[in-house]
């Protein structure tokens, strides 16, 4: 999904999405909008900020909040 | 409307509305950092609801709507209870072409009109791709910054390239983001740009009419990639039927990503209307 939303970037080399630039605010966005329908969730407004997209692992933790594992 | 005090205010009004379920619709797609700034400068209001908030943000003599709404009925909804509003309103629809059609035709039925459009180009990878002229541009001084407002107000259009307000370009200074080339004690041009990480964004690239096409848009856009050595992906935004720039933009590499802002705007009568068009805008 990272990859569909910014090819150009190897997501594996960073620790941190939004630190880095590989995300900008519009990405989040789409990034939540895309999860949500993929998974039939609804990520809350609070936890569309930036430390819950630094990287995999803060993604993967607020999706098992919503009872997704990946 | 409500003035808001503080970031929560949003996010939480936010929350309201996602807790109707899945799936969202919003043109509002600020920085935290950004959101903090216009809380503290006072410049925003909202109007929440159970499936949509309305921000307002005032910026000169216009106000910058944005959503966060359930769907675009919600939007409707909202926006039809405050038809009140006096101030000129202007909303930007971001989003791929097709993604943003049927949001603009609901604002074209809510009496807005479509006033631009603006396109993203990208350029990915980083360096310059062609030889770099000489002298290098220079990083503006503090004390430019009343210039640099004047070039940027009297060359751009307010209600769709978000320009900055002195403070902003004050900030930008200090933090070595706008570079200039000067011609004596004039600035012949300026390049305004923001860098996160490996993105960097180029806001403003402005050469004055007196100096173009003497080799001074060279000079800022090369003294620009010098500065951002190891960004990884450049981005920028352009009225989208500016051919002349785009032009130019390629030159140095930049190409459409296929995200466009639809900028919408809406009078509150044919005499605001009237003042407004006779207005020369960039």
């Amino acid at each position: 999904m990272l990859k569909g939303i910014r090819p150009e970037f190897d997501f594996a080399a960073s620790s941190d999405f939004i630190a880095d630039g590989l995300l900008d605010s519009f990405d989040m966005v789409t990034l939540v909008a895309d999860l949500d329908k993929t998974f039939s969730i609804s990520i809350d407004g609070v936890e569309i900020v930036p430390e819950n997209f630094k990287n995999i692992e803060t993604i993967r933790a607020l999706l098992q909040k919503h009872g997704i594992t990946t | 409307m409500i003035p808001v005090t503080g970031t929560a205010q949003i996010y939480e009004a936010m929350q309201d509305v996602k807790n109707r379920g899945p799936g969202f619709v919003t043109n509002f797609f600020s920085t935290e950092a950004k959101l903090a700034r216009w809380v503290d400068k006072r410049e925003l209001s909202i109007a929440p609801s159970d499936r949509s908030v309305i921000l307002l943000r005032r910026d000169r003599d216009f106000e910058h709507l944005y959503f966060f709404a359930s769907d675009l009925a919600a939007v409707r909804a909202a926006l039809q209870g405050q038809a009140g509003w006096t101030t000129p309103l202007v909303a930007d629809l971001i989003g791929r072409e097709a993604e943003i059609l049927e949001s603009a035709a609901l604002f074209v039925d809510l009496g807005y009109r479509h006033h631009t459009r603006l396109m993203r180009l990208s350029r990915i990878g980083g360096g310059s791709r062609v030889a770099p002229p000489s002298p290098d541009a220079e990083l503006a001084l503090a004390s430019d910054a009343a210039e640099v407002l004047a070039m940027l107000e009297a060359s751009f259009d307010r209600h769709a390239e978000q320009l900055p307000d002195e403070g902003e370009i004050a900030a930008a200074i200090a933090q070595g983001c706008i570079l200039v080339v000067r011609d004596g004690a004039r600035l012949a041009g300026l390049l305004f740009f923001e860098r996160t990480g490996l993105t960097a964004y180029v806001r403003y690239w402005l050469v004055a009419r007196a100096f173009r096409d003497k080799g001074v848009g060279a000079r800022l856009m090369h003294g620009f990639f010098a500065r951002c050595p190891d960004a990884r992906r450049f981005i920028l935004w352009v009225i989208a039927d500016n051919e002349n720039a785009i032009k130019r933009y390629a030159h140095y590499g930049f190409k459409p990503d296929g995200l466009v802002d639809q900028v919408m705007i809406r009078y509150s009568s044919p005499i605001q209307r009237a003042g407004f068009m006779g207005e020369k805008n960039g």
